[in-house]
């Protein structure tokens, strides 16, 4: 029949030129991969996540908004401090679009702060027993850490994961070495003055010299810059620095160190 | 009395000679198509979509502003591609069976409009609507998008200059906001929704040659415009040879080669989340593009120049 | 000795089987071994029941089908090619066109598929609305149209680009007596003007009225064709009509043709028809308002 023959012609022409393009779209997409612009299809493990039409929303293209979704979603959960679906929420939120850095980041501030912070100060001795509530803290300091941590593996130059991470070790889970660690990194993506003297702080905390050494050359350089660049907290471990590290009286900086609050 | 013609039977007149090949015949059946489709209410959906970019960007809950920038970009692309993608597969797919309704096909081609002419004025018809679309909804969610960014680049400075920051730190915060906001990169995402678009409107009306209802049509192009998304596994399934059996080879093979790779074609969410499409990578998706359009119209027409009427 | 033209029309031995789906090597014959051949400036009336294929043989020429056997040709070219389709204008059963576009507006989408100037179209589209009395409907949509009006402006756009055979398929059907009549005498006008017309119609009557030659084409047959003269005059009988002719008169005429014994058929007044009747009722209708 003659129509069942064109077809046949127009499948051949179509498969024909699938073979030929076969080769040069894996080059290209692999490309696109490479340059980390976005991600492939969504896994099959997804679809166990997300609901049906965002599953298929997903699969055709429209990652991006299905994940904007979610997140506002988040931001409502937030409301009724569900911090497990909030954590659920924003597996998915970072699993949708790894590269997004908010999206790591909000994920760790809900769980390292948000939950913390209520289970450290919202819920009364009554409804909970302290151990369960030191548990329950912790926990979620880590499930705020792990966030950041995964999020670096995507983002490894992010100046803003780098940053929330430092924070997290010098507040929440005090850990001077990794707050330096992530300090210095923040800084060298950023390149924000106060971020070195972050860095130089947590050195100060260390327990090894050649470390101290590093925070003194940091903080000596920011104080010969002037008036401008010199603060309390800069000035008070220029001096607890000197101590340690013997620095010559005449090198020493003019000021006194400063009076500990009571 | 008015006559209608001059010749008699035997005297020829002289006539221009017949052109194979005619922009002229292509751009008349494309401009009648365009405000055909046009004139099938489609607007309508601008103005939804202003509504929606409204609500979207002024939610005014408490997020961030990257958070915020996003969710207006993730809307307004997401309806764009929406809307071009269902004009692509539907409105594509109502064209032959229409002329065939109204007669309107015997007609032309009783002209001197060779059949290939017919299609390709169709489709370019089709594309001509899609990117008028296209064009003003970027320009309503560009707008949108730069009051949006200067409202929170206001509110950026404000906290900043209540906190005593300096001239230095206020411009920094402005090139972040602006970063995420309305920038020359955005049109790329725009494009590339477009070339996705059109490469299923070159599918949906190769299917509508050989299609037996428009139905058939519309539900084939969307059941291709999801296995599009995933023929990259396939693909990269099929280009391995890592098979365990002679089905599965089979099934694998028909999925890459057979069905467009549309993936390929998605590159709004790099975009919105603050990278630009590299001109490199640009060209050539759009090189593919134009091979996908070349081949199903060359498809289309092998069908449709036997197709009887 | 002068050449004897070339046709306008050869349609020679063409056969069409439809095939039915689902059973291999059996098919549907719609048109079975046809040729027909019109000379320039003809009438030509194909006439027959619905499904006998009469539109299939249209579609044929017109080459919107292929046949099975035989080949067809236009001023002799083969009318399949698309070059042919200069000399040829078209107007299918039931058109509806482009609703969206006025009457002028359509006859300038045709002129420019048919490769017409912009001056051009401009001029020959008003002439044709003159023609087909379109000139105060030219800028409404066809949407708004009636039937008679969009075959009217059907046959302009199939005359746009001053071809030399019109194909017309069921040109006055469904059309009003007013508008029907208005379309033969469009017809009966295009003749004098030496165009070829090709046209079929059921409406048998209507086709009595217009053609020079007919064909009757029953399941797919060509089973007599012939100048309409020929085909329609009873060859054994003469009618002779008298006005105001008295009793006696008649009663002269019976002897005579008893005495030559000839067999009188029938005596009795002639009939008008339906239509004349109704059109002068609408004649009068419009000369008192």
């Amino acid at each position: 029949m003659r129509s069942r023959k064109q077809i046949l012609i127009a499948l051949a022409i179509i498969s024909v030129a699938g073979i030929i393009r076969l080769p040069v779209e894996a080059k290209l997409e692999a490309e696109i991969r490479g340059l980390h612009f976005r991600e492939g299809a969504p896994d099959l493990a997804l679809r166990d996540q997300l609901s049906q039409m965002q599953f298929v929303a997903a699969l055709g293209g429209f990652r991006s908004l299905v994940a904007s979704g979610l997140d506002i979603r988040t931001y409502l959960t937030l409301a009724d401090k569900d911090w497990g679906e909030l954590e659920a929420l924003s597996n998915l939120t970072t699993t949708l679009q790894p590269r997004v850095e908010k999206y790591w980041d909000m994920a760790s501030w809900h769980m390292a702060f948000n939950a913390t912070s209520h289970y450290q100060n919202n819920v009364p001795d009554s409804e909970i027993r302290l151990a369960i509530r030191n548990q329950l803290v912790s926990s979620y300091t880590d499930k705020g850490k792990a966030f950041l941590k995964k999020g670096l593996t995507y983002l490894p130059d992010s100046g803003e994961l780098h940053l929330a991470l430092a924070n997290l070790y010098r507040s929440k889970d005090p850990n001077p070495p990794e707050a330096a660690k992530h300090f210095r990194r923040a800084f060298e993506c950023k390149g924000n003055p106060p971020l070195e003297r972050a860095y130089a702080h947590e050195l100060v905390k260390c327990s090894e010299p050649e470390r101290w050494q590093t925070a003194y050359d940091i903080l000596k350089r920011y104080y010969d810059q002037g008036e401008r660049s010199r603060t309390p907290s800069g000035i008070r471990d220029l001096k607890v620095l000197e101590e340690r590290l013997n620095i010559p009286f005449p090198l020493r900086i003019r000021e006194q160190a400063p009076t500990p609050r009571r | 009395m008015a006559t209608t013609s001059d010749t008699s039977g035997d005297a020829l007149p002289a006539r221009a000679g017949h052109k194979a090949f005619s922009l002229g015949r292509i751009w008349t059946i494309a401009t009648s198509t365009l405000t055909q489709l046009a004139r099938m209410k489609v607007f309508y959906f601008l103005v939804v979509f202003v509504i929606l970019l409204c609500i979207a960007g002024f939610l005014f809950i408490e997020l961030s502003y990257e958070q915020e920038l996003k969710i207006l970009k993730d809307v307004a692309f997401g309806s764009m591609s929406l809307f071009s993608i269902i004009l692509a597969i539907v409105g594509t797919a109502i064209l032959i069976p229409r002329d065939v309704e109204d007669r309107t096909l015997y007609t032309i081609l009783s002209k001197p409009v060779p059949r290939y002419e017919y299609l390709i004025g169709k489709l370019l018809g089709v594309l001509l609507l899609i990117g008028i679309s296209l064009l003003v909804m970027d320009a309503i969610f560009t707008g949108i998008l730069y009051l949006r960014q200067n409202m929170l680049i206001a509110e950026q400075i404000s906290f900043l200059q209540a906190d005593g920051a300096t001239e230095a730190d206020i411009a920094s915060v402005r090139a972040l906001v602006e970063e995420h906001g309305a920038r020359w990169g955005l049109q790329g995402a725009v494009f590339s929704i477009f070339l996705k678009a059109a490469v299923l409107a070159s599918l949906s009306l190769l299917l509508s040659t050989f299609a037996t209802s428009t139905l058939f049509t519309i539900v084939v192009g969307f059941a291709v415009f999801f296995i599009g998304h995933g023929q990259g596994l396939a693909r990269d399934y099929f280009l391995k040879g890592a098979f365990t059996g002679p089905i599965e080879k089979l099934v694998t093979v028909a999925l890459a080669i057979v069905f467009p790779d549309l993936q390929l074609f998605s590159l709004v969410d790099g975009v919105v989340s603050g990278d630009d499409i590299p001109g490199g990578v640009l060209l050539k998706v759009t090189g593919i593009a134009a091979l996908y359009i070349v081949i199903y119209n060359l498809a289309a027409h092998f069908v449709f120049a036997e197709k009887e009427l | 000795m002068s050449e004897s033209p070339q046709p306008a029309v050869s349609i020679d031995h063409v056969s069409k089987v439809f095939p039915l789906p689902f059973k291999k090597g059996k098919g549907l014959l719609a048109v079975d071994d046809i040729s027909i051949h019109m000379a320039p400036g003809e009438v030509y009336g194909l006439i027959g029941p619905n499904g006998s294929g009469k539109s299939t043989t249209m579609k044929i020429l017109l080459g919107l089908i292929a046949p099975t056997e035989g080949g067809s040709q236009i001023f002799g070219k083969d009318s399949h090619r698309v070059d042919s389709k200069h000399e040829v204008g078209f107007l299918p059963e039931n058109p509806y066109f482009y609703k969206h576009l006025s009457g002028i507006e359509t006859l300038r989408f045709y002129g420019r598929l048919c490769g017409m100037g912009k001056a051009e179209i401009r001029d020959r589209a008003e002439e044709l609305l003159d023609l087909v009395e379109l000139q105060g409907a030219r800028d409404r949509r066809l949407g708004g149209y009636s039937k008679g009006m969009l075959q009217r402006i059907g046959l302009a756009q199939a005359l746009i680009h001053r071809p030399r055979l019109l194909v017309l398929d069921e040109p006055t059907a469904g059309v009003d007596p007013v508008g029907s009549r208005k379309i033969r005498d469009l017809i009966l006008k295009l003749r004098d003007e030496k165009i070829t017309v090709f046209l079929c119609s059921h409406l048998l009557e209507q086709v009595q009225e217009i053609c020079d030659r007919v064909g009757i084409i029953f399941r797919g047959q060509l089973v007599r064709e012939g100048f309409l003269e020929e085909l329609i005059s009873v060859e054994d009988q003469t009618e002779i009509l008298l006005r105001d002719a008295t009793p006696e008169v008649l009663d002269k005429v019976r002897a005579l043709i008893a005495a030559e014994g000839t067999d009188l058929v029938s005596v009795g007044k002639p009939k008008t028809t339906l239509e004349r009747l109704f059109l002068e009722h609408a004649a009068a209708d419009r000369k008192n308002n």
